[in-house]
């Protein structure tokens, strides 16, 4: 049982709801997409970006106030990965071998990007992951990592040195997707 | 579009944004596990359940204190067993000497009144109404009984023991006995009653029909003066008020002292005589 839900929550009238939907509609993709190289499996990052927005909605009264709501939600949803991945890594890279492949509806340009996100070294993706794709800037990368900025553009520049060899490989991956 | 440098510069940066935000568009497209009113209702089923587990929570909370309520006034309602002294590591603390003094009346009814001189007498009391505390044993309900020790050979050193059987309620006998002896006349012989402090003392539980003793100790090579020889003795059970009296004919005279330990649940010897 995590937090107590927000009384402020509820009740929810319906402007509220169309709100949420409306926001859940336009930002669940973005933060499936951050997930994924996090868990690496498609169908976990959709489990994980829905549980994140079951915890926005239950705060969605203060959040709906926030500018970007959708910042919330990725932080949120980016500690629930993490931590999974530090709680149950170990398991879940044992049950990963035995669990029937499902090929993402995504080019394989992109899967082979995930799978270069996925060999760097954990910290080096976290901090590529909260930073080019949940957007958080690099101070709150450090803070969510809890090491110092300088670290954090350290790991960034590693991780970007790493996809650029990635990238660099597979030249027709930008020709591609960049068109 | 060039290919990368093997140093990272701007440009590396450029493509490595575009190859991940290419990634996040593609993926942005990918149609929906479920809708937002999916979502919205787990969420406040979850917010339902998880009300009900808290409130189940406080219910067995509540239950659960309940039970330790009930089990402890069942408990305390049980009647209590007679405790059973255990020996504890002796107490440095001295023996306090109490005189008894001489009853100022020489009426041949009148009966000499012990009282202790070292400690307030604490108020007199009752039984408690209430069966959950038994309280000190008033000298009302309880009958004396007063024996010796056999002596051995040409030793002055003389045993005794005081039994106070409770013939009512449930009480309790915690520490020494108040003493003073009478003579046939009635008029009080003077003794120096002095706690034997050796062992620590224990409450004794005392239920209807059982008797708590106090054991005696005097010597008779003190003895100074005339000697009238006493013929009752009169007990205050500590922490009560009244005396209770028992036949007591011993050969005890003049200014004495008399060892007295505390009351304890066994019975020390056998008793010669009262």
């Amino acid at each position: 049982v995590t937090g107590a839900p927000d009384p402020t929550a509820e009740p929810p009238v319906p402007a509220a709801a169309r709100e949420f939907d409306s926001f859940y509609a336009a930002t669940c993709g973005d933060v499936v997409a951050m997930l994924y190289p996090l868990t690496g499996n498609l169908a976990d990052a959709q489990d994980l970006a829905q549980e994140a927005f079951c915890r926005a909605w239950q705060r969605w009264s203060v959040l709906s106030g926030y500018d970007e709501p959708v910042g919330w939600v990725k932080r949120v949803a980016a500690r629930l990965a993490i931590d999974t991945f530090r709680r149950w890594g170990t398991a879940r890279r044992f049950l990963a071998g035995h669990r029937p492949e499902v090929v993402p509806p995504i080019s394989t340009d992109h899967v082979a990007l995930v799978a270069a996100l996925r060999r760097l070294p954990h910290r080096v993706m976290h901090a590529v992951v909260l930073h080019y794709l949940a957007d958080l800037p690099v101070a709150a990368v450090a803070d969510e990592l809890g090491v110092t900025a300088n670290a954090t553009k350290l790991l960034l520049l590693r991780g970007r040195r790493a996809l650029a060899e990635h990238l660099a490989d597979r030249p027709t991956e930008r020709g591609g997707d960049l068109a | 579009v060039s290919q990368p440098p093997p140093d990272l510069g701007p440009a590396d940066e450029r493509g490595v944004r575009a190859a991940l935000d290419a990634y996040r568009r593609a993926v942005r497209e990918l149609p929906l596990p479920a809708g937002g009113a999916a979502v919205r209702d787990r969420s406040d089923r979850r917010r339902r359940t998880r009300r009900l587990r808290r409130l189940a929570t406080a219910a067995a909370v509540l239950v659960a204190l309940l039970i330790t309520v009930a089990v402890a006034v069942a408990v305390d309602h049980r009647p209590p067993r007679p405790a059973v002294p255990s020996p504890g590591p002796s107490t440095s603390r001295s023996p306090a000497p109490r005189h008894s003094p001489v009853p100022g009346s020489a009426s041949p009814s009148a009966r000499p009144s012990a009282s202790r001189g070292d400690a307030a007498a604490p108020p007199p009391s009752t039984p408690p109404a209430t069966p959950t505390e038994p309280g000190p044993c008033p000298a009302a309900q309880l009958t004396g009984r007063f024996g010796t020790a056999a002596s051995g050979g040409g030793s002055s050193q003389r045993y005794g023991a005081i039994g106070l059987t409770n013939a009512g309620p449930t009480c309790v006998l915690d520490g020494y006995p108040g003493l003073s002896l009478a003579a046939a006349d009635g008029s009080g012989i003077p003794v120096t009653v002095n706690d034997d402090t050796a062992e620590p003392h224990r409450p004794v539980t005392l239920p209807a029909g059982a008797t708590a003793w106090s054991t005696l100790h005097w010597d008779v090579a003190q003895q100074t003066g005339p000697c009238p020889g006493s013929t009752t003795m009169l007990v205050t059970p500590p922490g009560g008020t009244g005396q209770v009296a028992a036949d007591a004919h011993i050969g005890l005279c003049g200014d004495h002292e008399i060892g007295a330990g505390a009351f304890q649940p066994d019975q020390p010897f056998p008793l010669m005589s009262s």
